[in-house]
């Protein structure tokens, strides 16, 4: 270095270490803002309107209230009983499956990934009648076995939130199961452990990450979906059909406000629970993991090949129904075959497909680009920072999406902000639809920073790579498996997901989940079939596009890994 | 001075990683940090490289202050021990890296990597992935990839840990090799003493977050300052003043003045001669054979004593053997607690 | 191909901004039914060629819910066919201008109100929809009131709607105690209870359970039987004796709207001989003196002369009582 170089490197200097930092404020900010505005900010608006009693003043009134009631006790007993029971069947049978998957040797493994996600991509509508067809008093099961089965209540209920929590649990298990290093296994063979041994000892133990973050949202989607409880859970009253009462059948916001925050402690408890479960297991990834391929054992394969199949062919079964009931002229009096249901007139018809797909799309690639960002952005954070930071990103999925759509209104409805101009856009029905599946997007994406080894971004570092170019050349490449499921995932939940979004629809915009719902109001539930089953149709063909992709991009990425 | 780091302090909540550290790298020097694990070394490193801030202190690269550059901008190369090579890139590309952030027309760097490819011997690698290769091939290949930007401080960070006991040997020797050709001054961290010894100009012997010695290499294992560096540089016969004083009074020649416990002897096992002597106060244990020397652990008026002899000796376990030390073998290093040395 | 471009166009647009309600165009809500919402606007946008009527459909209560949450800025400019128990809520009256429509005269007081803010030309009403193929497998007799519900024969084989979540289910509540009077009627509805299978939180679920056989009888909406009916399930429409409850679907001007003119305008035809000419085609329950029911209503068992199956409804009263009986019920009947 000449010494007249000097002054020009220390200037250059100041404004690198500025270039970084901005970059880090952008990362964390950006996404941060979007939490504050379209998440803590309607949030505290139903916070306060908890708070507003009847005469319009403030105070614990409403709290008090609740509290007093026995249906809220009763309500709030169901919910756990039901979060927890579903919680822990998902993640046994998700554990079975995503051990199945990534862990067994057999064949046909491509079909049970696709059938896992079926009840993602089906509108609510699907499952419930599917369900009701199938196992409901006038059910397929019931008749052709000349049963009385009555699924109504908790079991219908477990049935029906299992199905739902399951895809889920499987994406997030399967995650922490793949990443296990075979090397250990070897280890552990030759010391002459046995394979159940190398389960209890190994396999669990470094799961417990995939376990426990399954757990936390399955028990966090469990307890605020209003949808199943309403159509297969009969009389059992939990706490979002506790707050549909209190705001649709009594028009009183505000009570249900009430419902809704306490609906935030349980999560926030279980996602406390969770960090501190976490807390030992802070292990890094080593940066040549051996990746385990598991050799076949009849004795072990045949029996996870055969409950996995079983579990999908359930699946299947549920959304196949209404498929064929969507075909079928008068289901269940008059079963000969008609396209008449697929001629769609009322409700905009077909319309509001499109719409749908551009919405779907906008949330998806920004949802993607946010987590990302804020998934980079956190990595350069003091912890003190960052577990605030977590914790909001995680909470989302604590919010019944009726509560976050009608917080929406009266966040965004308001001519007091600029946000204003959002209210009634396609785009504000992107963000809801974001927001909603914040939870899931962040925490999967974290998943895949979590296998990221930092050696990468130093040595990047050290060739005189900036954050923005280890963003782009290093760290997305890596987490790209990941940003692709999210994006999916955001694109499939944004297709059919109607509890928020109802809410914010205009004349002008309708979504396809709206359509579906319509026409179900209207008594029209085999157009509301046919509908859904257009949408996931169309749901599918993008699913079909995400395995091309994902597909290209582990082709690439077993290049570089085979060793 | 090259590279200076004055006064470096970092403390990890209670924990303190560096206490009041200085070093100094010349232009062209390989210099090895040495030390126990937890001795701060990989701490120091990481601080030179702009991966981890400091407390307090300074570091001066040609008289420069550093601190306020980010790694980046520090324009050195790093060598991690677990390869870290960029994954979703082929061989060439990681090399390229560097060169492509700097914005180097793309038919130069085409050249340089092909330049380096050939350097480390693996031109036919270019377009595998880093998963393709070994151990071995990913660590040349991520020196390379150092080395591509012509860094103005290598910095090794135990880069050979994790590869076999052949391909440690030969890559220690390429290192070696290229650093010579090169002239890049370069700071290697590493727990193996006899990896310093042969790789550097200069060791840096670390422990518990402070520089215990710095010297040549011969000095650390010659004269060792403290009786952790003599453990720590290879096998050594420690005793104390008072069996020195009682046995063979002539080795406190060289005694610094100093209570008893302050300094200790320190006898390399090679600088004991050996006589059979049936009335020799010593008995010989145990004899190991080493290929190209013995290792010999007797029983002394000293204590156990190791002793090490090139070619062959004509005596046998359970003999008597006598023993002859000068006072020039006998080195007296300072008596730090000795569990620091474990 | 065009037709997608042009959608996908149309649709690209309205992502940009909200459509702000301009001179031409009104906003309205309504929970009237698809298909007659899809007659009337067709009917409407023809007589009136300039306005364009954007219109947002909502069940009754989710709108209720969305007019309450907007009410800090209001964006529909009329209310359109609302159950008019919901409209007498003091803060949705709030909301509305006075308006006299033009031709509101013909309709009885208690189909408007004295201060203009409302009026009801039409209305819907509950009826038992009960599945005549599972009926006849079961061996149960056709039920006639909500007497014959009580038949223990009946016992997990009725659905009703929770008047705490459904509007219909306060329908069907809200008829039983004013027309049996307070203690009779609670006595009834305890009575019935050990027969009921669910209480539901939708007013249409009872009677789509009980066409797809899930159940026998549904207590529900006489249009959602009516249209089962012609759908082809084995249905049939059962109004109780002694009369059945029915709701009022009211229509309003919004106080807070932008056009005006065109919201009375829209709101007058409402009223004109044109509609309420429609209004025999699709609704069974018309309050304009003189006009007949549709006939496909009478078709699917409904009398020429409604008022002979009505219970007697004071709806100022149902309004009133609404939260007080609301709540009677949860602590009687709540499950």
């Amino acid at each position: 270095m000449t010494g007249a170089a000097q002054p020009a490197r220390a200037a250059s200097t100041r404004q690198g270490i500025d270039s970084d930092k901005l970059l880090t404020l952008v990362c964390v900010g950006l996404p941060l803002i979007g939490l504050l505005l379209f998440f803590l900010y309607p949030m505290a608006i139903v916070f306060l309107r908890s708070l507003t009693t009847a005469d319009g003043s403030y105070g614990l009134g409403n709290y008090a209230e609740v509290l007093g009631s026995t249906g809220f006790w009763r309500a709030t007993r169901h919910s756990l009983l039901m979060g927890g029971a579903t919680t822990v069947l998902s993640v046994v049978l998700g554990f079975v499956i995503a051990h199945g998957l990534y862990r067994c040797a057999f064949r046909g493994k491509w079909l049970i990934r696709a059938v896992i996600v079926l009840p993602l991509l089906a509108p609510s509508l699907v499952q419930a009648l599917g369900l009701i067809f199938l196992l409901g008093r006038n059910g397929l099961l019931n008749r052709f076995f000349g049963l009385e089965i009555d699924i109504y209540g908790f079991w219908g209920l477990l049935i029906a939130n299992t199905l739902y929590a399951l895809p889920q649990a499987v994406m997030i298990i399967g995650a922490a199961l793949v990443l296990l290093d075979a090397r250990t296994y070897e280890a552990a063979e030759v010391m002459g452990a046995s394979p159940a041994r190398q389960f209890r000892d190994l396999t669990l133990p470094a799961a417990r990450f995939g376990i426990l973050n399954a757990a936390f949202v399955t028990f966090t989607i469990t307890i605020t979906d209003f949808g199943n409880a309403a159509v297969i859970g009969g009389d059992y009253s939990v706490l979002a059909t506790e707050i549909y009462s209190q705001v649709i059948g009594l028009r009183n916001f505000n009570m249900g406000a009430v419902v809704g925050i306490m609906l935030l402690l349980p999560t926030v408890l279980s996602y406390y629970i969770e960090r501190q479960a976490m807390k030992r297991q802070q292990g890094q990834q080593a940066t040549n993991a051996q990746p385990f391929v598991p050799q076949f054992t009849a004795l072990r394969d045949l029996p996870m090949a055969a409950l996995c199949l079983a579990i999908c062919a359930m699946i299947v079964a549920v959304i196949g129904i209404v498929v064929y009931a969507s075909f079928v002229r008068l289901w269940p009096y008059n079963l000969s075959l008609t396209p008449r249901h697929y001629d769609i007139t009322l409700a905009g018809g077909y319309s509001s497909l499109w719409i749908t797909i551009v919405i779907s799309l906008m949330a998806a690639a920004g949802g993607t680009l946010a987590v990302f960002l804020l998934g980079i952005g956190l990595r350069r954070l003091p912890k003190a920072l960052m577990q605030p930071i977590q914790l909001l990103a995680a909470m989302p999925a604590a919010v019944p999406g009726m509560v976050l759509g009608l917080a929406y209104i009266l966040t965004f409805n308001s001519t007091a902000t600029p946000l204003y101009l959002l209210y009634g856009t396609a785009a504000l029905i992107a963000i809801v639809n974001f927001y909603h599946y914040h939870t899931q997007s962040f925490l999967t994406v974290m998943t895949g920073f979590r296998q990221l080894p930092p050696a990468l971004e130093e040595a990047a570092g050290s060739l005189g790579a900036g954050m923005g170019r280890i963003a782009v050349n290093i760290i997305a490449p890596f987490v790209a498996p990941m940003l692709v499921s999210v994006f999916f995932f955001l694109f499939m939940r944004s297709m059919v997901t109607l509890s928020a979004v109802v809410f914010l629809t205009t004349p002008h915009l309708s979504v396809a989940a709206v359509t579906i719902m319509r026409l179900d109001d209207a008594g029209l539930t085999s157009q509301a079939a046919a509908f859904s089953t257009c949408v996931m149709a169309v749901v599918c063909i993008a699913l079909l596009g995400m395995k091309a992709v994902l597909a290209y991009l582990s082709r690439r990425s077993a290049r570089g890994r085979a060793d | 001075m090259y590279l200076t780091v004055r006064n470096a302090t970092k403390t990890y909540g209670t924990f303190t990683a560096l206490d009041d550290v200085s070093i100094s790298i010349e232009q062209g020097e390989f210099v090895c940090l040495l030390g126990p694990s937890g001795c701060g070394k990989t701490t120091l490193l990481r601080l030179i490289a702009g991966l981890t801030d400091l407390d307090a202190g300074e570091i001066l690269l040609e008289n420069e202050p550093l601190s306020a550059l980010p790694a980046r901008k520090r324009g050195f190369g790093i060598v991690f021990q677990s390869y870290s090579l960029f994954p979703n890139m082929t061989v060439a590309e990681n090399i390229g890296y560097g060169l492509k952030i700097r914005n180097v027309p793309a038919g130069d760097i085409a050249a340089r990597v092909r330049e380096l490819l050939d350097l480390i011997k693996l031109p036919h690698l270019a377009d595998n992935f880093p998963g393709q290769l070994s151990g071995g091939q990913q660590q040349r290949i991520a020196l390379a990839r150092a080395i591509a930007v012509d860094p103005r401080v290598l910095l090794l960070d135990e880069p050979l840990s994790a590869l076999d006991a052949k391909v440690r040997a030969d890559l220690r020797s390429e290192i070696r090799q290229l650093q010579r050709s090169l002239g890049i001054p370069t700071l290697m961290v590493t727990h193996d003493q006899e990896e310093a010894l042969a790789l550097a100009d200069k060791i840096i012997c670390m422990n518990h977050g402070t520089v215990v010695q710095a010297g040549s290499p011969e000095e650390l294992y010659h004269k060792p300052a403290t009786r952790f560096v003599a453990d720590f540089m290879g096998i050594s016969n420690l005793i104390d003043t008072g069996t020195i004083r009682d046995v063979q009074p002539d080795l406190l020649t060289h005694r610094p003045e100093g209570a008893d416990d302050a300094y200790i002897a320190c006898i390399r096992p090679e600088q004991i001669a050996l006589t059979p002597a049936e009335d020799g106060p010593a008995t010989v244990r145990t004899i190991g054979f080493l290929g190209n020397l013995r290792r010999i652990e007797l029983d002394s008026p000293f204590g156990p004593l190791v002793v090490e002899t090139h070619g062959a000796i004509d005596c046998r376990e359970g003999q008597s053997v006598q023993l002859t030390i000068t006072p020039e073998a006998c080195t007296w290093v300072a008596n730090d607690t000795a569990e620091g040395a474990v | 191909m065009k037709s997608w471009i042009s959608k996908l166009t149309t649709s690209l647009l309205a992502l940009g901004a909200a459509t702000a309600a301009s001179a031409g165009s009104i906003t309205v809500y309504t929970a009237l039914e698809e298909e007659e919402i899809a007659g009337y606007i067709a009917a409407a946008e023809a007589s009136m060629p300039d306005l364009d009527i954007n219109v947002l459909r909502l069940s009754t209560g989710k709108l209720g819910a969305r007019i309450l949450a907007e009410a800090d800025n209001p964006q529909a400019d009329v209310i359109w066919g609302w159950a008019v128990t919901a409209m007498m809520d003091p803060r949705i009256l709030g909301m509305l201008e006075p308006y006299k429509a033009k031709g509101v005269d013909v309709l009885a007081d208690s189909f408007r109100d004295p201060d203009d803010r409302w009026f009801a030309p039409i209305g819907y009403m509950g009826a038992f929809c009960v599945n005549t193929a599972r009926l006849e497998q079961k061996g149960l007799p056709m039920p006639k009131s909500w007497k014959d519900l009580e038949d223990p024969a009946f016992k997990g084989e009725v659905l009703m709607p929770d008047p705490n979540s459904s509007g219909t289910g306060y329908l069907h509540v809200n008829a039983v105690l004013q027309n049996m009077g307070e203690e009779a009627g609670w006595a009834q509805l305890e009575a019935v209870d050990p027969n009921m299978a669910q209480y539901t939180s939708s007013g249409s679920k009872p009677c789509k359970a009980a066409r797809v056989g899930e159940y026998t009888v549904g207590i529900s909406l006489a249009f959602t039987a009516m249209s089962s009916i012609e759908e082809g399930y084995p249905l049939a429409m059962v109004f109780p004796e002694g009369g059945v409850g029915y709701e009022l679907e009211a229509s309003g001007l919004m106080a807070s709207s932008g056009n005006k003119d065109d919201a009375k305008k829209f709101l007058d035809w409402t009223m004109s001989d044109e509609a309420i000419a429609l209004y025999g085609q699709y609704k069974a329950l018309i309050t304009v003196p003189g006009v007949k029911a549709s006939a496909a209503s009478e078709k699917a068992g409904l009398p020429s002369d409604i008022s002979t199956v009505l219970a007697k409804v004071d709806f100022a009263k149902s309004a009133q009582n609404q939260i007080a009986v609301k709540q009677t019920w949860k602590d009687k009947l709540g499950r």
